[in-house]
């Protein structure tokens, strides 16, 4: 599991072959095989046991925090944290958690994001309730919203590194990016409500 | 329809129904009623295909993005009406929002790198003029970093077009409808 996520973090899931992965783990494709089923149970194998500890982190971060304004922060911080540790998990997660592949037209979405964005929705959902976020917003459109953001801005900087090009910004222009998104969100009115129909469509 | 073009079509149709990398380019020249010396001949391989098919889906998008912010009169509104303008073409194509935002920023064949399609960049550079345009007529936050707001917003959008065309592939509708979508979008940049 090391050696794939290595090398799916270097080269790209589609360029890593089950066979230099064997060889990076000193092993062979035939193990391969016999604990994943191939290379997309691997894959797999790697997304779920690196979301659990994720997972862990957030959830303690947010039963900790006074409200859900703080919570979504406290998010926000554990996933940059783990992501500056873990680099080769960053490029997996930006990169490869969301391709359309195998046999069906159905996307595979691993059982970690998914919980990931049920956990958000739960904390907007709080929010709605604590005075953080405007109550008539759908908890799912801005749970999507602002996982779409996070993952924009640290998406932009892993482009930049893997280029040698330096950091288009730096952190904590993404927390306040996040936190001026978030401070719009919990307002009632907007300001310029002509501009797009609210709940329409 | 020359070759090229049924190419490109063929691309466009079996990348959207089996993804890239489950699509081999011996069936996109079946389909094409073409040749692979034919793929080589004009892309060079199948990435080069990819990308003249991203290329071409890009275009009229491009368009309507740039033409929905031409009529907003500050800054902030212009960002507002181009990425409601691309959310609302692409609500009703989920093949042609499949490919764009999930088969993009690829892997680069062996350098490691991560390749971004033009039309991506583009889009990019379109919403962060306009962000500097409404931090300069105070239509949105003066404090927040031009680039990074880019970024974040863009990927608010890709994220709702992503979730809808996920849906959609599976047959499902989505939690949220279109509507609560482009409200969100709404309180997303707001000047406290």
């Amino acid at each position: 599991m090391n050696a794939g996520k290595t090398l799916f973090a270097r080269h790209g899931y589609e360029q890593a072959s089950t066979a230099s992965i064997a060889r990076a783990a000193l092993t062979s494709e035939s193990q391969l095989v016999r604990y994943f089923g191939g290379k997309a149970g691997l894959l797999e194998a790697i997304f779920n046991s690196s979301w659990k500890p994720l997972l862990e982190k957030i959830q303690g971060t947010v039963e900790s925090s006074p409200d859900a304004r703080e919570s979504m922060v406290g998010v926000l911080s554990k996933v940059i944290a783990s992501f500056a540790e873990d680099h080769d998990l960053a490029f997996l997660f930006l990169f490869e958690a969301r391709r359309p592949r195998g046999a069906g037209p159905e996307v595979f979405l691993s059982q970690g994001l998914r919980e990931f964005t049920e956990l958000l929705c739960a904390i907007i959902r709080r929010g709605q309730k604590d005075g953080s976020f405007f109550s008539e917003l759908s908890d799912s459109a801005v749970a999507a919203a602002l996982i779409g953001a996070a993952e924009g801005m640290i998406r932009e900087r892993l482009i930049a590194e893997r280029s040698g090009k330096p950091n288009p910004f730096s952190e904590r222009e993404i927390r306040r990016v996040f936190s001026a998104m978030l401070t719009g969100l919990a307002m009632p009115v907007p300001a310029s409500a002509h501009a797009v129909t609210i709940k329409g469509g | 329809m020359d070759s090229r073009k049924r190419l490109v079509e063929s691309g466009k149709e079996l990348f959207s129904q089996f993804g890239y990398e489950g699509t081999s380019t011996a069936a996109i020249a079946r389909q094409a009623k073409s040749a692979e010396s034919q793929i080589t001949r004009h892309f060079g391989n199948k990435m080069g295909l990819l990308d003249a098919v991203f290329e071409e889906s890009w275009e009229p998008l491009l368009e309507a993005a740039k033409k929905g912010a031409s009529t907003a009169s500050t800054g902030r509104e212009a960002v507002l009406a181009a990425l409601v303008e691309l959310m609302t073409k692409l609500s009703t194509e989920s093949n042609i929002a499949t490919i764009l935002f999930l088969e993009d920023r690829r892997f680069s064949e062996g350098g490691g790198r991560i390749k971004t399609s033009r039309g991506m960049v583009e889009l990019t550079r379109l919403i962060r003029s306009l962000i500097l345009q409404g931090q300069r007529d105070h239509s949105l936050d003066l404090r927040v970093n031009d680039a990074a707001l880019a970024a974040a917003i863009l990927g608010s959008a890709e994220a709702i077009i992503r979730d809808r065309a996920i849906a959609a592939r599976a047959g499902r509708s989505c939690e949220y409808s279109y509507g609560d979508a482009t409200s969100v979008f709404e309180f997303l940049l707001r000047v406290p």
